[in-house]
């Protein structure tokens, strides 16, 4: 699995703007997604940046351009397919999906009573192949597709798995028609990384177990493999993110690649 | 066994292709009066 970022809610912590704060605080979700943990704030820090008046939720090109401040190049993609949805986030793209609630407004997956339009963070998407009883709101032993899902407005519920069909359906019904609309973050997987901060690389991600294998070179450009959750990191501000990613240290082939573990705050994307 | 549009097991490296692609197109026009009329105050009375 992807580097997962912690959740995020629009109520956390509660401003004046919290109750339309859905696409702020899932654009957060998506910079902390696409810097491996690197970058990690706030609803009212997105919305700080976006300039946009108190009285209103954020257009989708105020939320591009408040996390190009924070060093992240989200894209705007409007009009996309289902399967253009399940591809990107395939990927490695992470997507804060546009829906109309009430669509989930009578399923386990709404958001509270809520039946306007809404932003979500979809981490991933996933096939669940039947036989065993699933995890989402259809919980069925039937073969279907799946989505992993943070809703900010009920961050207490935690990441979701919702089923595919709900998910489009929400997402078509905001669009009208087939149009599904979303905001993406660059993809996190299988890309290439340069080095910019002095750290060390380790066989597993984490500094508790495992062992040193040596320290990156500021400037290197590695590629890259999966990231992941692992142990604690220190970022540059201080606070602490779980975020790391794997690179390849050395070898000119798939075959001769020797891996190496490295924080994912040490990185950004080359 | 036949899947809904949008459904189905995943290729993953047709996704990094297809994914390249659909953020490659020309930028259309965001859709108007939709994110900002959002305001979940008024359907709180759930925890």
């Amino acid at each position: 699995m992807s580097f997962r970022p912690k959740q995020l809610g629009q109520y956390e912590p509660v401003t004046s703007t919290s109750a339309k704060d859905c696409v702020p605080t899932v654009t957060a979700q998506l910079v902390n997604r696409a810097t491996v943990d690197g970058v990690r704030v706030s609803h009212a820090k997105v919305r700080a940046l976006s300039g946009a008046p108190a009285t209103r939720g954020l257009y989708i090109s105020e939320a591009i351009a408040a996390a190009a401040k924070l060093g992240v190049k989200i894209t705007g993609a409007y009009g996309i397919s289902r399967n253009d949805l399940k591809a990107l986030l395939e990927a490695g793209h992470g997507v804060g999906l546009l829906i109309n609630c009430a669509i989930t407004r009578y399923t386990s997956r709404r958001t509270n009573s809520y039946v306007g339009p809404h932003c979500v963070y979809v981490q991933a998407y996933s096939w669940w192949p039947g036989g065993e009883r699933c995890a989402c709101e259809l919980a069925t032993t039937t073969a279907h597709g799946e989505y992993s899902i943070e809703d900010p407005g009920t961050t207490a519920a935690g990441y979701l798995q919702w089923s595919a069909s709900l998910v489009y359906r929400a997402a078509e019904s905001y669009g009208g028609g087939a149009a599904i609309y979303a905001l993406v973050s660059p993809d996190t997987e299988i890309r290439p990384w340069k080095v910019v901060d002095r750290a060390e690389i380790r066989t597993e991600p984490t500094y508790s177990t495992g062992s040193r294998i040596k320290y990156s070179t500021v400037g290197a450009i590695h590629k890259g493999g999966r990231t992941q959750n692992g142990g604690r990191t220190k970022r540059a501000d201080g606070t602490y993110g779980n975020g790391w990613t794997h690179i390849v240290i050395s070898g000119t082939t798939p075959d001769t690649y020797k891996w190496g573990w490295i924080r994912g705050n040490a990185l950004v994307q080359a | 066994m036949s899947f809904d549009p949008g459904e189905g097991p995943v290729d993953e490296e047709a996704a990094k292709g297809r994914a390249k692609d659909i953020l490659a197109r020309p930028p259309k026009k965001e859709p108007p009066g939709k994110a900002e009329d959002t305001d979940l105050d008024k359907h709180q009375e759930e925890p």
